[in-house]
Formats: structure tokens, C-alpha cells, sequence
């Protein structure tokens, strides 16, 4: 269990979060891996978002740059975002909204944090993996971490 | 179909802000002019320097200013109040939407947003 939710729970929860947002944000079709085999994802880049309410905890998103052009491609169409490039952040911020409605009810008191990108050891990871997800994104290797983590608020 | 003027949308993501303004072409609602802001603050210095709009769609989690405060702003502030509003979150409850419909939100949006949702959104908007 983790805190008041199953880790085999979660980790479902993490792989469908991860499914539906790709399919419905930018019509990519993840197949989530039935274990995970702690391949390394090539040229990875690392976003990540933490949930205050109800479980402490942070959802890490790994994907190699190549699938993020692709999503960039996908969603400005040959263009590029105004303002920088997030598009990574917002995909994970859906992912983190979908896991916790479905793990803790659409009736929960749900806070989360604002996603930024996580660059080298400037942020090591903290806090046990609590469920892994690698799965596949037609062609490009990604990761899901829910890690536990302890906040001081 | 429904029409605006001026839409604003206030979200911290430029991918989210252009989403959802693909979301509402895609849905044939017909908008003169998109304006963006970055979060609540910013939107609240866009309309008190004057700036008019039809329609505002804010996401609720953004950094100096989240939505729900930006809400309650505008419902002390007549200007705002002429606008319609869609708030857009990846977290929807009924007690959130019912604690925003007080704050005078029209329509809430779970993420992700779809014109099917965009559509649905504005014909609640009066």
C-alpha cells in the first residue's frame, strides 16, 4: 500500500493516465510494458510534477528529445510554441490530473504542484520509486516514476 | 453557433493556450480576437488597463495568481464580471466546480480539453 492507495493500483493507474493523455493531446499511442525492465531512455528528458494532496508524492515523465519534437511537431504543426517549451510540462500536468482522480475518486481533495523539467543532477532523484511504468510511444521508449516524497508544507 | 468578440485565455502553458484556442476554432465557436495571459495576475493587468473581453478561459493552477483566485478577483470587479467564464483544470470535483460556479464560473473544463468540451462549455455561458 502507499499511504491509502495499492501500489499495483497506482502503477495501473499511472499506465492508463499515460495512454489516454498521449491519445487525446496528441493522438500518440502508448502501450504501457506489462513489467518494467529498467531500459534507459535514450537522450531522455525529465519532467516532473509533485502532488501536495492527498498522497505526497512526485510523478517523473522521462521521453527522449526525439518523441518530444514529435509532439511538438504533432501539436503546433511545424511551428513552435510562443512563450517556450512546455509542452512536455503540460502533458505531464494531464497525466498527474488523470492518476489522481482515478486513484483517489473524483471527489477528492486533489492539490497539485506546478510541472517543471529536471536537468542533470541539478535535481537528483529523491524518495523510493513507489510504481514504475515504461512503456512504448510508437517507436520511443518512455518512463513513468511515481516516487514518494515528503514535503514540509 | 456562438460568437465573441474577444477571448482571453489565462493559462502559465503556451502549449495548454494554444490547445485550447485550436479546441474552440475546431468547434466553429467564432472569436474576433484571442488575447493570451500567463496567469491570473497578468490577466487582471490586461483588464484593468482596459482591455475588454467577451469571454475568459483560465486554467485554475498557475503560478503568482492560480484561477480560483483569479475568479473570485473578478467577481469584485465589474469590468470582469461582463465576461463569461470556462475554467479549464486537469483536477475537476463537483465541490471545486461548485465552489467556482459561486465565484461566478460558468463552465468547468477537466483537461484534457476537446472542441466536443469547448462546445459544451460556452452554451452554458449566458
Amino acid at each position: 500500500m502507499i499511504g491509502a492507495v495499492d501500489a499495483g493500483k497506482a502503477a495501473r493507474a499511472l499506465a492508463d493516465a499515460l495512454a489516454s493523455t498521449f491519445a487525446e493531446l496528441c493522438f500518440i499511442d502508448v502501450i504501457p510494458a506489462p513489467e518494467p525492465a529498467g531500459a534507459p531512455v535514450p537522450d531522455p528528458i525529465c519532467a516532473a510534477i509533485d502532488m501536495l494532496r492527498p498522497l505526497s508524492c512526485r510523478i517523473e515523465l522521462e521521453c527522449p528529445g526525439s518523441l518530444r519534437r514529435k509532439i511538438d511537431g504533432i501539436l503546433f504543426q511545424g511551428g513552435e510554441a510562443e512563450g517556450g517549451d512546455d509542452s512536455l510540462l503540460e502533458i505531464l500536468n494531464v497525466v498527474a490530473g488523470a492518476f489522481a482522480t482515478s486513484c483517489f475518486g473524483p471527489g477528492a481533495d486533489i492539490k497539485l504542484g506546478l510541472p517543471g523539467y529536471l536537468y542533470g543532477s541539478e535535481e537528483p532523484a529523491e524518495g523510493a520509486a513507489l510504481a514504475v511504468v515504461e512503456a512504448d510511444a510508437e517507436g520511443d521508449a518512455i518512463r513513468a516514476t511515481l516516487r514518494s516524497v515528503r514535503y514540509r508544507y | 453557433m456562438r460568437s465573441f468578440g474577444r477571448v482571453m485565455i489565462v493559462d502559465d502553458s503556451s502549449t495548454s493556450r494554444m490547445i485550447i484556442q485550436r479546441c474552440m476554432e475546431m468547434a466553429g465557436i467564432e472569436v474576433g480576437v484571442y488575447l493570451w495571459a500567463e496567469n491570473g495576475l497578468d490577466a487582471m493587468a490586461k483588464l484593468r488597463s482596459g482591455v475588454s473581453v467577451d469571454l475568459i478561459v483560465t486554467d485554475i493552477n498557475m503560478p503568482k495568481m492560480d484561477g480560483r483566485t483569479f475568479a473570485g478577483v473578478l467577481k469584485g470587479e465589474e469590468r470582469g464580471m461582463k465576461a463569461g467564464i470556462i475554467v479549464v483544470s486537469s483536477v475537476a470535483d463537483s465541490a471545486l466546480e461548485a465552489e467556482l460556479r459561486a465565484l461566478g464560473v460558468s463552465a468547468v473544463v477537466k483537461k484534457p480539453v476537446s472542441p466536443a468540451k469547448m462546445l459544451d462549455a460556452v452554451g452554458g455561458i449566458p
